[in-house]
């Protein structure tokens, strides 16, 4: 069947090119269809890169952001439920008396009134004594013969830790100053017999002169939220155990006259009347004064 | 002219056919742009949704922070505890056992015939000199006899004998060396 003429044009495009297959014009958009479908994709795809990717995008970060919040939020509440945990632990409890033992401050006029105290327990004679409060230049090297690897010791313990080091020359028997030298360590504040040497003279005497290092400890500790408690190992632990070891004298009366055998010049001092705030205040300085020149004599163990 | 009107009539039906092409198409368009609006309202409520999780949880994290914060000063007592008593452990390891060895040594070694006339001990180098006595060749060997005892020489970490005369008036004096 030959063509018809419309089957011919309508294998003709617009322009009347060949296009090779049927082309219902009819069923083609118009032009204006063309150019707003051409920008509602556009707004579309714009729309889409703009708007919908981020905020996906956004989502994602979020779910990131709430995990990494929720982990952070979950290390808090075990630091905390750690922290309660480790303050109502048996081995915390034990802190005053570690306090006691290691002290903070310098505890000169404590351990001074211990040895005494055992020196006379054990009828040993004090001919000389000496006080130093640090390890270096150590007025020691007058009596004691130290070792190049023994003043190193010594130079390195100086810089790891605080001490106060007292020596001194008795004389007593023998039995008398191993038990001194025994006993000593044993009382609070912690102290280590650091050098020892005893000398018979063949009379039932001994001259022995020793060095007691006195320690204390500044903490120097700064909590934030990030640190992490610290675990009480195993060497920590056995020290606890021998904390019960150490013998804690009461030293709450230590500075009051019927402990110490002394009175407290200042303690019959009263204001006097009519004097004028600036008077009083000459009249504190001046007793703060004396007190420090007090302490110094407690010190040095002149008042002992 | 007949066939001008069946052109312009022909024209007329293909216009309408395209035109009503176009509505079809205008609704794909609009159910494309409701399918997006759907789209878009559901990602902006999931969006909204999480961005409230991450307010309450920013919210708890910072409780959390502040009740950690007033806790610090208990944390800084628990650290300065440990911190203590880490520094007493570590004294204790240096101090060790230097006064109890000593205590155990003079009442092991004193006997009716030997003594000790000398003794030193440095606790930096944990080294003991000592100068024992024995009056008599007998008492000597019950002296040596003694330092090779392990109940003796157990504390030890070694042991030297650095010097051994012998006096005039039979006095046998033996200088040791020992590191606990």
């Amino acid at each position: 069947m030959p063509a018809t003429p419309s089957d011919e044009q309508q294998k003709k495009g617009p322009l009347g090119l060949e296009l090779g297959f049927d082309l219902d014009v009819s069923k083609l958009p118009t032009k204006n269809f063309l150019i707003v479908s051409l920008l509602f994709f556009v707004g579309l795809a714009a729309f889409v890169m703009m708007v919908i990717v981020p905020t996906i995008r956004g989502i994602f970060t979020n779910i990131d952001a709430i995990a990494a919040t929720n982990q952070e939020l979950a290390t808090f509440k075990e630091k905390l439920a750690n922290l309660q945990s480790v303050l109502t632990n048996s081995d915390y409890t034990e802190s005053s008396k570690l306090n006691q033992i290691l002290f903070e401050d310098n505890p000169y006029v404590q351990a001074h009134y211990n040895i005494v105290d055992l020196l006379d327990r054990y009828n040993l004679k004090r001919t000389r004594f000496e006080y130093s409060p640090g390890l270096i230049a150590t007025p020691s090297a007058d009596f004691v013969t130290l070792t190049s690897e023994s003043a190193i010791a010594r130079y390195q313990a100086a810089e790891d830790s605080e001490s106060y080091t007292i020596y001194m020359v008795v004389n007593g028997t023998f039995k008398d100053v191993i038990a001194f030298v025994t006993d000593i360590e044993r009382y609070a504040p912690y102290n280590a017999v650091t050098y020892v040497e005893i000398s018979n003279t063949l009379l039932g005497e001994v001259t022995a002169q020793l060095e007691i290092s006195v320690f204390y400890h500044q903490t120097d500790v700064n909590a934030t939220i990030e640190t992490d408690l610290p675990e009480i190992n195993s060497g920590a632990q056995e020290t606890l155990a021998k904390l019960d070891d150490f013998v804690i004298p009461d030293f709450s009366n230590l500075y009051n006259s019927d402990f110490t055998g002394r009175d407290d010049i200042f303690s019959s001092i009263t204001p006097q009347e009519g004097l004028t705030p600036d008077d009083q205040a000459t009249a504190d300085e001046t007793q703060e004064v004396i007190s420090d020149e007090l302490l110094l004599e407690l010190y040095n163990g002149t008042l002992w | 002219m007949p066939q001008d009107i069946n052109f312009l009539s022909q024209q007329q039906k293909i216009a309408q056919a395209r035109s009503q092409t176009d509505r079809r198409s205008y609704v794909y368009i609009a159910i494309i742009a409701a399918i997006t609006a759907v789209v878009y309202a559901g990602v902006w409520l999931t969006s909204a949704y999480y961005q409230k999780q991450v307010k309450a949880a920013n919210q708890q994290l910072e409780k959390a922070k502040a009740d950690l914060v007033s806790n610090l000063p208990d944390a800084n007592q628990y650290l300065a505890f440990v911190d203590r008593l880490n520094t007493l452990t570590d004294l204790l390891e240096k101090r060790d056992n230097g006064m109890s060895t000593l205590d155990t040594m003079y009442n092991y070694s004193l006997t009716r015939l030997t003594g000790i006339s000398k003794l030193s001990y440095d606790y930096y180098t944990r080294m003991y000199t000592v100068e024992f006595l024995a009056n008599s060749a007998f008492s000597f060997a019950k002296l040596l006899t003694m330092l090779q005892d392990p109940k003796f020489t157990k504390p030890f970490k070694s042991f030297y004998i650095t010097s051994l005369t012998r006096d005039s008036d039979g006095i046998y004096r033996l200088v040791t060396e020992m590191e606990i």
